[in-house]
């Protein structure tokens, strides 16, 4: 019917121009490059033999994860008690905020890492405001390192999470909350057996979901990491710009793997519509 | 709200991070205010000077067209897409609609990195080069999602005795459409069409490998201005304008439609 | 008004014949044979689940059926689209365009034809004016009442001139009052009109004061399409007994033949008499099951023949009637209505013994 007509100029589009570029990397990533064996060379493992077999490339996978796990957790511990804030606001308020919580998402992530450059730089104003009040002698190394990464991805993240967790939150009645209080029930009770347990399945899609977004984070970890920050986005980056593309493929089809298996997670067990 | 100090230390807290999330913004804008010849924040004086400097620029103001056309047609192509995409999926209920579903809004969740590489390689292997079209393609693709989801959350919001009754009062199809569905969808239209704007406008992933000295963007543009360490106030002066005019239409939008009510709760 | 009074020759009939529809495994409606005449104010009455709304949307073309015809002013529309059958539609929540004005909403069927606008404008009015809601023309729906958009609603309905007019519980959103001043306001509309029209509802007081015949559905089929005072006063079986108004329902064995009537033992042993229905004879020995409105029993003095024995058990006091509230001697309750009329109440205690009689052709065999 004239139903599915509607729907094949869209499927068109994303069948041409976002399934088969991943097929062709699939593709390519099965073969080596002109540098390396001679055109007509059979498909081969040993790109992905060379991710698994050089620790290098090991470690850039590890930092990969560890950096989500940091930033995950760090967006989880601050942004909570925002979205609670934030869902159990009056409705006036609430619309402020969320504009708040959104504004930042719509300025470029350029600009942000810009604003974090001149922040966190050598000559930057957090190292002027404390060398002038005297609490250091020389300016700290804020950037192009993992500090400077952390900060920043957490703030281009916060929002994410506290709008995940917000959505959820604000299903859990506030008369179970008053119960609990009128029952003798503190903040810090009514949140651990209250709020918390009913809150789990936010928690698990904002957990998803900054961990999804870290890991393919590319421009911030480009402009305030440095040398060592090297994380599986750049690492493919680099590779590309070096013209090794087949391995770049290689590298490639291993974060489709790992964000393809957040993302099933993220729909499957956690059925949250929140901001992405 | 209980009137404790713990609600207290709760607000206080909320407005910290708010400034958190606000603070590197606040900072770049600072900066294109800034009389100083480096990037300072807070600037010691206050000037219009980079303003100046950044409007008389070649490169920033070629690359700022180039963004706006290219942002342009992505909104138009993707709204066109998504809109009669949005229709098939709400009206009729078929086995797989939501794999489907979340087939059509998957490139919302994936890396842009890795977008942007196989994007590359696949106009490499067509022997097609990096041509407009493939940048623009790539665009439609990473923004549709956006369109798609706000339409369809206002098209699941609405009531479909409207288009019933339109039916029954003589109006086809296609007069049911035109007269009643589309109004009532415009909400979901701007809101889906702004993030699509503003998607294709700031993205830096996807755009850097598939630009040309010719066709490159405002945002690449800028990323080679910081890679090389170049952190020219210039660059605040033109955050500072993008700042405003992005802020300014948000707020705007969400005067007439409540964007903002529509694209966090999306779809409850 | 197009059509005002001389709307009998424009009014068609609707006949259904033979209408099926299931969703799945369920049968929303099986076997539905109706057929409403050219003016006539048919109720679709029954519980939720009964088959009415999907009845009125297969009428309007909405939910096409699996099975059966659909006839409207002799011309069988199964394959005639939705926006060509010339019917009005009022839905539940009225479905008025949130975004455009009173007059645009009641204009959109005369555009949607391509009216010429002078005449588009003119008929607007007067159909407001016949709804009675002139002067709101520029409001938005958001800005009137229930009242008044339910009244948008019919202008924007009637204002085509439409065949047939469909309504779906559209005086359910009303507070009582409202309620009640609607149900009259329609009935002399649609008499005005002289249109066709078909209502569902759930409300069986609703459906007693508005129509001229009512068909009363359950679980997708039709019990019976009467006048009211048949279907109150005539049920066809236990189902349309009990839905309408309140009735009591007696169980016992034919004990014989009194004339016309039956005589019927009772479980509690008495010897009643109730009234047949011609062609139905059934042997001495049979169980039957006789139904009597609570207004048509009375009390008589102990001893007296023909009587049904009982003990009062409540009594409640409603103003304009005291409700009796009785148990039989085999277990069975009855309830008795008395009019606070001139002639002294009876003296009549929680826990008294009462005898009960009645007219026998107030009491009515149903069958089996």
């Amino acid at each position: 019917m004239t139903g599915f007509l509607c729907l094949i100029p869209l499927l068109v589009l994303l069948l041409a121009f976002f399934v088969l570029p991943f097929g062709v990397m699939l593709y390519q990533s099965f073969f080596l490059s002109l540098l390396q064996a001679p055109a007509g060379s059979p498909p081969t493992l040993a790109n992905y033999a060379k991710v698994f077999g050089d620790f290098f490339y090991l470690r850039v996978l590890l930092q990969t994860l560890a950096l989500g796990v940091a930033v995950t957790a760090l967006t989880l511990v601050l942004g909570y008690p925002v979205a609670y804030f934030l869902a159990r606001a009056a409705a006036r308020s609430r619309r402020l905020l969320i504009l708040l919580v959104i504004a930042p998402l719509v300025v470029s992530i350029v600009i942000r890492s810009y604003g974090w450059m001149v922040l966190l730089g050598r000559a930057g104003t957090v190292n002027t405001v404390l060398q002038t009040l005297g609490l250091i002698d020389k300016p700290l190394p804020l950037m192009y390192n993992w500090f400077g990464v952390v900060i920043a991805l957490t703030q281009v993240l916060l929002p994410f999470m506290i709008l995940t967790l917000a959505s959820v939150i604000e299903g859990i009645p506030e008369s179970l909350e008053d119960t609990a209080a009128v029952l003798g029930a503190g903040w810090w009770q009514r949140f651990r057996h209250v709020v918390l347990p009913l809150s789990m399945e936010g928690v698990g899609a904002g957990i998803t979901l900054v961990l999804m977004l870290t890991i393919g984070s590319f421009v911030s970890v480009l402009l305030l990491g440095g040398s060592d920050t090297l994380i599986l986005p750049l690492l493919i980056y680099q590779q590309v710009i070096l013209l090794n593309n087949n391995f770049a493929a290689a590298l490639g089809m291993l974060l489709l793997a790992i964000s393809v298996i957040l993302l099933y997670v993220q729909a499957r067990a956690f059925r949250v519509r929140g901001a992405a | 709200m209980r009137r404790d100090p713990w609600a207290l230390a709760l607000r206080v807290y909320c407005g910290l991070v708010l400034a958190f999330l606000s603070l590197p913004i606040v900072v770049a804008v600072g900066v294109a205010f800034g009389s100083d010849r480096i990037a300072r924040f807070p600037p010691t004086g206050l000037s219009l000077q980079w303003f100046g400097v950044a409007l008389s620029s070649r490169t920033f103001l070629g690359a700022l067209g180039n963004s706006v056309v290219l942002a342009a047609f992505t909104t138009v192509l993707t709204t066109l897409l998504a809109l009669p995409a949005s229709v098939a999926l709400v009206r009729r209920r078929f086995p797989g609609q939501h794999a489907l579903e979340a087939f059509l809004l998957s490139p919302l969740s994936l890396p842009g990195v890795l977008y942007g590489v196989s994007m590359l390689l696949f106009l490499g292997a067509g022997g097609f080069g990096l041509a407009w079209w493939g940048l623009l393609a790539a665009h439609a693709v990473i923004a549709v999602p956006y369109v798609l989801r706000t339409t369809l959350a206002v098209y699941r919001g609405m009531d479909r005795g409207l288009e019933e009754t339109a039916a029954v009062l003589g109006a086809n199809p296609w007069q049911t459409f035109r007269h009643v569905t589309l109004p009532l969808l415009r909400p979901g239209l701007v809101a889906g069409g702004l993030f699509a704007f503003l998607t294709s406008f700031d993205n830096v992933p996807v755009s850097i490998f598939l630009t040309t000295a010719r066709t490159t963007t405002l945002p690449v543009t800028i990323m080679s201005y910081l890679v090389n360490q170049d952190f020219d106030p210039i660059v605040g002066a033109i955050s500072a304008v993008q700042v405003g005019l992005v802020v300014g239409l948000l707020l705007a939008l969400d005067r007439v439609y409540g964007v903002a009510q529509i694209t966090s709760f999306g779809g409850q | 008004m197009s059509g005002a009074g001389a709307s009998a020759e424009r009014s068609a009939d609707v006949e259904l014949r033979g209408l099926h529809k299931r969703y799945g495994g369920v049968v929303a409606v099986e076997s539905l044979d109706l057929r409403a005449e050219p003016g006539e104010f048919v109720s679709l009455l029954g519980p939720s689940g009964c088959g009415k709304t999907t009845t009125l949307r297969a009428i309007a073309g909405l939910t096409p059926p699996d099975g059966g015809l659909v006839i409207i002013g002799g011309r069988v529309m199964n394959d005639v689209p939705v926006h060509r059958r010339g019917l009005g539609l009022v839905p539940q929540n009225y479905a008025l365009f949130p975004h455009m004005t009173v007059m645009e909403n009641v204009t959109f069927g005369l555009r949607m034809r391509r009216t010429a606008p002078a005449d588009v404008e003119r008929k607007a009015l007067e159909a407001l004016g016949t709804v009675q809601l002139a002067g709101l023309e520029d409001r938005y729906p958001r800005q009137l009442s229930g009242g008044q958009q339910q009244r948008v609603a019919l202008a924007r309905c009637l204002v085509v001139g439409p065949t047939v007019l469909l309504l779906d519980e559209p005086l359910g959103a009303l507070d009582k009052k409202l309620r009640e001043a609607m149900q009259v306001e329609l009935k002399s509309l649609q008499r005005q009109v002289g249109i066709t029209t078909i209502f569902v509802t759930h409300d069986q007081e609703e459906a007693l004061t508005m129509s001229d015949r009512i068909a009363v559905m359950h679980r997708g089929r039709l019990q019976q399409f009467a006048t009211p005072q048949e279907i109150y006063e005539a049920p066809r079986n236990r189902f349309v007994a009990e839905f309408i108004g309140v009735c009591n329902f007696l169980e016992g064995r034919v004990a014989g033949r009194d004339g016309a009537a039956l005589l019927v033992r009772t479980n509690g042993g008495d010897l009643v008499s109730i009234s047949a229905p011609e062609g139905r004879s059934p042997g001495e020995g049979t169980r039957v099951v006789a139904a009597i409105r609570p207004e048509k029993l009375h009390f008589r003095s102990p001893g007296a023949a023909g009587t049904l024995r009982a003990r009062l058990e409540t009594l409640v006091y409603v103003g304009t009637a005291v409700h009796f509230h009785l148990r039989t001697a085999s277990g069975e309750r009855l309830i008795v209505y008395r009019q606070n009329d001139s002639a002294p109440p009876p003296a009549l205690a929680p826990g008294a013994d009462v005898q009960v009689t009645w007219e026998p052709s107030a009491a009515r065999l149903l069958p089996e």
